[in-house]
């Protein structure tokens, strides 16, 4: 079912666990260039930057020769735009086979921008065809192709769009129901998120589908935040509210509303707890980024202190928490460490750290225009300063 | 650690046995780094200390009075910089890894109450005149001190964005392009001084290897604003707007030779879309002001068509002839 060669990703997993123990200074040069040269990969992978600039200039490619087909049609009907983008994302789909199959591009950034582009054109085609297309319709729309491309190319981002347009399919096909499906939505919604969660974990460690190893990770991560998000109370009353025309009135709540109150709290904090348990990262963090949402979930409902006293108190919080780990881990104990692992390919995360840093903390006021200090000497600075001794 | 991989390897025969041992005895001990989990954690703990002291002090700040809030904001800055000077490692021209990463934010939190203290400092008193942007031009000054001092790539950046303020440039990544007024020309040219004088720094670190590591930061900064000055010109003067394909023409040699020595395909990448932007801007309003039909518009597609290939065709091959020079 998957279009690149077989062999080819097989050997690209030798090769990064290869590559992943040299690294860590576990065999030697000599053994990592052996197994690479008896194990080669036949595919074109270039550097992720080159990656990036790749998939921008092939969507310039392709927009522009869409620009052809505008031209032509115009003064033409709706209709005859949206079978020629159909035909359109049908030779975009061929010209993805073909860079994968003739040229082995392996998530080259060309082979990337062709799945989307097409994705888009077709449903693109689908709306210009069919005027006054339902959600619902469209989220079939969406899963299908998204679907497809899943199982043919193992995109992770197109499992997760897959993933999210089946929910969207539930979500609406239940709601016109009446009033039990939708009293039980939150629940069912949880269920499915927990079932998709349980079948990412059961296969992502499967050999029959080595294949869909990223896609098992994002669809996890993906289905963790559902499953909170699904029994969040802020998330269950404002949805309902807003879908379901409740017109609550602030304070008011929708029926055993405070029940979700128990998974908004409970939630993040088994994530951690089994993460920590389970030494799970994607259940970790996973926790850690929703505590983020209790907070802010028990803020918009309670107002517990203002806002700058609850933000140094937490602020403090937090740094002391940091502070007694990094303590109590020294040395590292129960098989945890706060040393930092030692992966080249994480040398980059400080780079990106550093700007993250410059960019929310630069607030030292930029010099007033009339004061600044002139490059070459400008007059009008150096004027401006006699006057203010 | 995939073990029955390892083992399959050493019964190929490509694998030593020594370094089979070596797999396996990682692979029982383990450890699950938390690292990145604790970084993250003190960088919203800062943050979050820090925002809300801020509006903090600035809501009461008739009630506790300004020598009560300096001499908070100063203890709580000495305390940083004891804890730091403490723990550090020996000083080095080289790379000198931080004791833990608790430090290195507490650093942070040093570094930024010591530029609050200054600005209130100035605000409150004008401690520092308002001559020749001292007030800038001080916590910059010790800013890149503790960067060097402290060997902190976080620190040094926010030196960077400060240099940049006191030249009158916002640099911060998000703000490069709002913050600033490029209608006024001397913005422009401050940012290209700016931009060379940056890529000089960088280029000098490496040469006589002081903080070496330290160049990515500058070239980052450097690059980026050397090159929006550039297109910025381009989009403004209108008379001689080809002119400006000079500097950038310039900067791309320049980031090229340097990509090339680095082996970073960031830079590529960079001068590769920059330097499209900037060709891409001269011929097509050559092409619009030259013809005044239709079929205009099909030319332009067409270069696009044509240029965007060619731009591809030269990655691919920057991709290739680089590759030669990666790790193994």
């Amino acid at each position: 079912m998957i279009a690149y060669n077989r062999t080819s990703l097989d050997n690209l997993s030798i090769n990064e666990a290869v590559v992943t123990a040299f690294d860590q200074q576990l065999i030697s040069k000599e053994d990592t260039g052996a197994i690479i040269k008896a194990y080669p990969v036949n595919m074109y992978m270039p550097n992720v930057f080159i990656r990036i600039g790749l998939f921008l200039l092939t969507t310039v490619i392709v927009v522009m020769v869409y620009g052809f087909l505008l031209m032509a049609e115009i003064g033409g009907s709706e209709k005859g735009l949206g079978v020629l983008t159909f035909i359109f994302s049908l030779v975009l789909y061929g010209a993805l086979e073909f860079i994968i199959r003739e040229k082995k591009h392996y998530r080259s950034g060309i082979d990337d921008a062709l799945l989307w582009l097409c994705i888009i054109a077709l449903i693109a085609a689908a709306n210009l065809v069919f005027s006054g297309i339902t959600g619902l319709a469209n989220a079939v729309l969406v899963f299908i192709p998204a679907f497809y491309f899943l199982l043919r190319f193992g995109n992770a981002v197109m499992g997760a769009l897959a993933f999210a347009a089946l929910l969207t399919i539930i979500f609406y096909s239940i709601t016109p129901l009446g009033n039990i499906p939708k009293t039980i939505m939150p629940f069912l919604l949880m269920a499915i998120a927990f079932f998709v969660y349980w079948l990412a974990i059961k296969f992502s460690t499967d050999n029959r589908v080595r294949y869909y190893k990223h896609c098992c990770t994002l669809i996890e991560i993906l289905a963790l935040i559902i499953l909170y998000a699904a029994g969040n109370f802020f998330v269950v009353r404002e949805v309902s509210n807003s879908l379901f025309d409740l017109q609550l009135q602030e304070g008011e709540s929708v029926p055993f509303g405070w029940i979700f109150w128990i998974p908004t709290v409970l939630f993040p904090a088994v994530y951690i707890f089994r993460g920590i348990q389970k030494r799970d990262v994607i259940l970790l963090r996973t926790g850690l980024i929703l505590v983020a949402a209790i907070i802010f979930t028990i803020r918009y409902y309670y107002h517990v202190a203002p806002i700058e006293i609850a933000m140094s108190i937490g602020g403090a919080i937090m740094i002391l928490l940091a502070y007694f780990i990094t303590k109590y881990l020294t040395p590292a104990k129960h098989g945890f460490t706060h040393a930092e692992p030692n992966d080249p390919g994480l040398a980059g995360l400080l780079q990106v750290e550093s700007i993250i840093v410059a960019q929310t903390f630069h607030q030292t006021p930029t010099a007033e225009p009339d004061k600044h200090f002139d490059f070459g000497g400008g007059s009008g600075g150096g004027a401006g300063s006699t006057g203010n001794y | 650690m995939n073990i029955p991989l390892f083992e399959r390897l050493y019964k190929e025969g490509l694998l030593s046995a020594p370094s089979l041992q070596n797999v396996k005895q990682k692979a029982g001990s383990k450890l699950f780094s938390v690292h990145w989990e604790l970084k993250t954690i003190l960088y919203l703990g800062i943050l979050l200390l820090t925002g809300g002291l801020g509006i903090l002090i600035y809501k009461n700040i008739d009630t506790i009075g300004h020598q009560v809030i300096l001499a908070a904001i100063g203890l709580l800055c000495a305390g940083c910089f004891f804890y730091c000077e403490r723990k550090k490692l020996p000083f080095a021209t080289t790379k000198v890894p931080a004791p833990n990463s608790f430090f290195d934010y507490i650093l942070l939190l040093g570094c930024l109450t010591l530029v609050t203290f200054i600005t209130y400092l100035q605000v409150q008193y004008i401690a520092f005149g308002r001559a020749y942007g001292l007030a800038t031009f001080i916590p910059m000054v010790i800013l890149f001190f503790c960067a060097y001092y402290f060997d902190h790539l976080g620190v040094l950046s926010m030196a960077i964005t400060n240099l940049a303020a006191w030249a009158g440039v916002a640099i911060t990544p998000l703000n490069i392009v709002n913050a600033n007024n490029f209608a006024d020309a001397k913005i422009i040219f401050a940012g290209l001084v700016l931009g060379v004088a940056l890529a000089a720094i960088a280029w000098a670190s490496q040469r006589r290897n002081i903080k070496a590591h330290f160049e990515f930061t500058y070239v980052n900064f450097g690059m980026n604003i050397l090159f929006i000055s550039s297109l910025a010109g381009m989009f403004q003067f209108d008379n001689f707007y080809p002119l400006w394909l000079l500097p950038l023409a310039a900067a791309v040699f320049y980031f090229y030779k340097r990509a090339i020595a680095t082996g970073f395909f960031y830079y590529i990448l960079m001068l590769a879309l920059y330097g499209y932007i900037g060709i891409s801007y001269v011929i097509v309003r050559f092409l619009i002001v030259s013809m005044r039909d239709l079929g205009i518009i099909y030319l332009i597609l067409l270069y696009f068509i044509g240029s965007a290939t060619a731009i591809i065709v030269f990655l691919s091959r920057m991709n290739k002839k680089m590759k030669l020079h990666d790790r193994i």
